[in-house]
């Protein structure tokens, strides 16, 4: 295995009965990158988490952290964990958490302190580091739960959607937060979520995986390309008609009008396609508005593949 | 770094003042009311109503403040510490955390010993401040009494290590713990009146079929034997020839006596405590051996289970 990859796994399989919950799953997340992981409900998303972090042995095959065997000690000295529904000692106070966690990881009393005051002025909870963590609020703490994830200066961040009890500001910034992580530190990001426009802003790379099974991974920049390498788009004054002109033509693989009334295209020929819309735009004697590559969001990326896989 | 900060977070826990002065007078309560209403014969000098009442206090040690009490309350604190923290989410923080699992069962273990012990000393003391105040006793046999305390709770040690080590072992085993604690219930059930059952239910074959080797209470009561033996070591008062509550308490436990009341009326220290003849099937240190092993599998069971455990 390759120790420029924080996170590599080969044929990963989980299965709890008869269901398999991930199968043969062969992921590689690159040293120092922001690696996004991508799916529906019951795909598999946190189990493979848990399985990265040793709470749940796999059934076959086999993971490395760091170079170091899944569930190994090195490998959880590397990792720090975000579960998407953190849980807590109700009694104790943000603070004594975060020292107790710390500790826990190896860090002396005085080390311990000063990491978590640090992270309670990052995570913006120093104001809250005396009160009882029972009385906080799911966002705060979904961000003491990043924040117990930290205490160790992990080297890989494992988060479960660590952003889905937060508000759109609450969101901003612990996004912008985690790619301070990244840039001033290095820190390796693996990160689970369905808020996928938020994600593409974030990762640098990411895998879709649904029924346990890999549907796509590359970095955000291919996939794109991938999808949008013959998906067009096309706005005139006349769109309804030039619709009904061009839904037959030869060139045109597929063609649809959205909810807003622009049309959208699939034609692996495109200098046939280019004279094609003119003739048609001509014919129905309107204007050209744009015409142009489509441009794909992370979104239409994950619907398409999801669709293709649902098909296949 | 890990077992001492998993120690301490659940010794602190456990050992919390208000909860210590509770479980002290609970402990207490029982005992305290028993040996107030017991009813010394009026005929009897002083020596042998003190005597009757020490003996009272020792038939209450054993079943109770030793015995039945510390058994549940070990084995609802061990039973606890595991499957508690899996049904309530906090366990998957932890196992994330660079920290062993053996360590996690071996700390959690060690604190509810650790904290069962400074509750026995503090009853034994308070019990004994309370026998000061409440009985004529000379400062040479209170003294004697003092120097017993560390011998009774060597034997609440044994009933805490196996029911803790019991306790532990379901606990990484079962996460329900209502079942986990009904399981352990009907073995401390069992560990204290299997023989009183046995005895009623072949009275007449205990010996012939050496029943003894099988049966867990009598094996308690042998270890509890050197317990008796160092209460009446030569500092105590003469012997009453009256009968020993004790005695026959255990008599109807367990087969540690003879039965009937032949060897009554001895004169000494000693027979005061235990006129009645002891049996000699197994040596008390065979015993005490058979229960360090029970312990030691159940240890080992509960080291392979958390080992083994499926955090979700």
């Amino acid at each position: 295995m390759t120790t420029s990859l924080m996170i590599e796994t080969k044929r990963l399989t989980k299965t709890f009965g008869a269901f398999v919950a991930v199968k043969d799953l062969d992921l590689k997340v690159r040293t120092g990158s922001i690696h996004g992981f991508v799916g529906p409900n019951g795909a598999g998303k946190s189990t493979t988490l848990k399985m990265l972090i040793g709470a749940i042995r796999s059934t076959a095959g086999e993971g490395r952290i760091g170079g170091h065997p899944l569930g190994s000690e090195a490998a959880r000295r590397l990792l720090g964990y975000s579960s998407d529904r953190p849980s807590f000692y109700r009694d104790m106070t943000a603070w004594d958490y975060l020292v107790h966690m710390a500790e826990l990881s190896g860090m002396r009393i005085d080390e311990a302190e000063s990491r978590a005051r640090e992270l309670l002025k990052w995570l913006e909870l120093a104001e809250f580091s005396d009160a009882k963590v029972g009385g906080f609020s799911a966002g705060m703490k979904q961000r003491l739960s990043l924040a117990l994830a930290m205490a160790h200066r992990p080297r890989l961040l494992l988060l479960d959607e660590p952003t889905a009890n937060l508000d759109p500001d609450g969101r901003a910034s612990l996004l912008e937060q985690l790619r301070q992580l990244q840039q001033e530190q290095g820190i390796t990001i693996f990160i689970s979520s369905h808020i996928l426009p938020e994600l593409e802003q974030l990762v640098d790379a990411v895998t879709m995986i649904d029924k346990g099974r890999i549907v796509a991974e590359d970095s955000i920049s291919q996939l794109k390309q991938e999808i949008s390498s013959n998906h067009y788009v096309l706005t005139t004054s006349d769109n309804e008609a030039v619709y009904r002109a061009l839904e037959d033509k030869a060139c045109v693989q597929e063609i649809h009008l959205d909810a807003e009334g622009v049309i959208h295209l699939t034609s692996d020929d495109l200098a046939t396609l280019q004279d094609t819309v003119m003739e048609a735009v001509s014919a129905c004697k309107a204007l050209l508005k744009n015409f142009g590559e489509e441009q794909v969001s992370l979104d239409d990326i994950y619907r398409k593949t999801m669709r293709q896989d649902k098909d296949s | 770094m890990g077992f001492r900060t998993v120690f301490r977070k659940t010794l602190i826990d456990l050992t919390g003042w208000k909860s210590l002065l509770t479980l002290v007078v609970i402990g207490l309560l029982f005992p305290v009311l028993v040996m107030m209403s017991h009813q010394c014969n009026t005929d009897w000098g002083l020596a042998a109503q003190t005597h009757s009442l020490v003996d009272f206090f020792l038939m209450v040690f054993f079943i109770w403040t030793g015995g039945f009490f510390i058994a549940f309350l070990v084995s609802a604190n061990a039973v606890g510490s595991i499957s508690k923290e899996d049904a309530e989410g906090t366990l998957l923080f932890l196992v994330s955390k660079p920290v062993s699992r053996r360590h996690i069962v071996l700390a959690k273990l060690a604190a509810v010993v650790v904290r069962a012990v400074i509750l026995e000393t503090l009853m034994a003391m308070v019990f004994f401040l309370i026998l000061r105040f409440l009985l004529p006793l000379e400062q040479d046999t209170f003294l004697a009494f003092l120097r017993t305390i560390p011998w009774l709770i060597l034997y609440s040690l044994v009933i805490v290590v196996l029911c803790g080590t019991l306790s532990m072992a379901l606990s990484a085993l079962i996460r329900n713990q209502i079942v986990a604690m009904s399981l352990v219930s009907v073995a401390i059930i069992a560990l204290f009146l299997s023989g009183a059952v046995v005895h009623r239910m072949v009275p007449d074959n205990y010996d012939d079929y050496h029943l003894y080797y099988v049966d867990p209470s009598y094996h308690l009561g042998n270890v509890f034997v050197p317990v008796l033996k160092q209460t009446s070591g030569g500092e105590l008062p003469p012997a009453s020839s009256e009968a020993s509550d004790s005695v026959d308490m255990m008599r109807g436990m367990n087969g540690v006596f003879k039965s009937g009341d032949d060897s009554r009326g001895k004169a000494g220290v000693l027979e005061f405590f235990y006129p009645a003849e002891l049996t000699d099937y197994v040596s008390p240190a065979v015993s005490l051996a058979l229960f360090v092993m029970i312990s030691g599998l159940a240890l080992g069971l509960a080291l392979w289970a958390m080992e083994r455990k499926e955090v979700h």
